[in-house]
């Protein structure tokens, strides 16, 4: 039993239909939903995905079945239960363990180009280490550019400012 | 004009107004169930709509208690 950390839901109808996950050392599990029943909620097929080939799935360049029949690594295969919001990676698979039932057809291909986030996931987010000296003339900077500051705190170690 | 894939939770109703979009989910394991797609024409009367989810493409469709699935009129099969 392995609790996991919703990172983002691709694909939405009715519950998250595929969505990413990370595990405490901060691997990756692309999930696509399977099965719904009342005893064991919703139950999703995982597999352990590195970040480039997640970023080649959510560009639309890999096929999502592929990305299940031919994991990366041996022992990537996972029943993965979301129930009253707790999201768990249950059971081991191995190839032979996961059925059609259990896999998208081939030939679905993600497709970003009507995300409703879309201006969110133009965004990037930094961390800075400013100049004490230097706050107020970044501050300004900040809001001249109409950057958003997600918090503003002060000196570390008595030389910088955090932003 | 949405497309519905699912009608079967209480007064909750996903759409799609995209029918590619809506045939390519379909290759995903749950939509196995489904026949297919079907096009519908809603009357203001039968609820409230508003785009939810990832993509602009899905919307939630808030049923009225007064709406009968008798009066659906289905546009395309």
């Amino acid at each position: 039993m392995r609790p996991l950390t919703l990172i983002k839901t691709l694909e939405y109808y009715d519950v998250p239909q595929i969505f990413v996950a990370a595990d405490a050392t901060g691997t990756n599990y692309l999930c696509t939903l399977y099965h719904h029943d009342a005893e064991r909620g919703y139950l999703y097929l995982g597999v352990q995905i590195s970040e480039p080939r997640l970023m080649a799935f959510a560009g639309g360049q890999l096929d999502l079945r592929d990305a299940y029949v031919h994991p990366e690594v041996e022992n990537a295969l996972y029943v993965v239960t979301a129930k009253q919001e707790v999201l768990t990676a249950t059971t081991l698979l191995q190839p032979q363990d996961i059925t059609d039932e259990m896999l998208p057809e081939t030939g679905y291909f993600y497709d970003a180009s009507d995300l409703a986030d879309e201006a969110e996931s133009q965004t990037d987010i930094y961390q800075l280490e400013v100049p004490t000296h230097d706050r107020i003339t970044f501050s300004t900077l900040i809001s001249r550019m109409g950057w958003r500051a997600l918090s503003l705190s002060n000196v570390l170690k008595g030389k910088a400012a955090i932003l | 004009m949405p497309i519905a894939m699912n009608i079967s939770r209480n007064g909750l109703v996903s759409l799609i107004d995209n029918e590619v979009k809506a045939r390519k989910n379909l290759k995903l394991p749950m939509f196995r169930q489904f026949k297919g797609i079907i096009a519908l024409a809603l009357n203001p009367t039968d609820g409230v709509v508003k785009q939810t989810g990832v993509h602009l493409s899905h919307y939630t469709w808030w049923r009225t208690k007064s709406f009968q699935m008798s009066n659906l009129k289905m546009l395309q099969i």
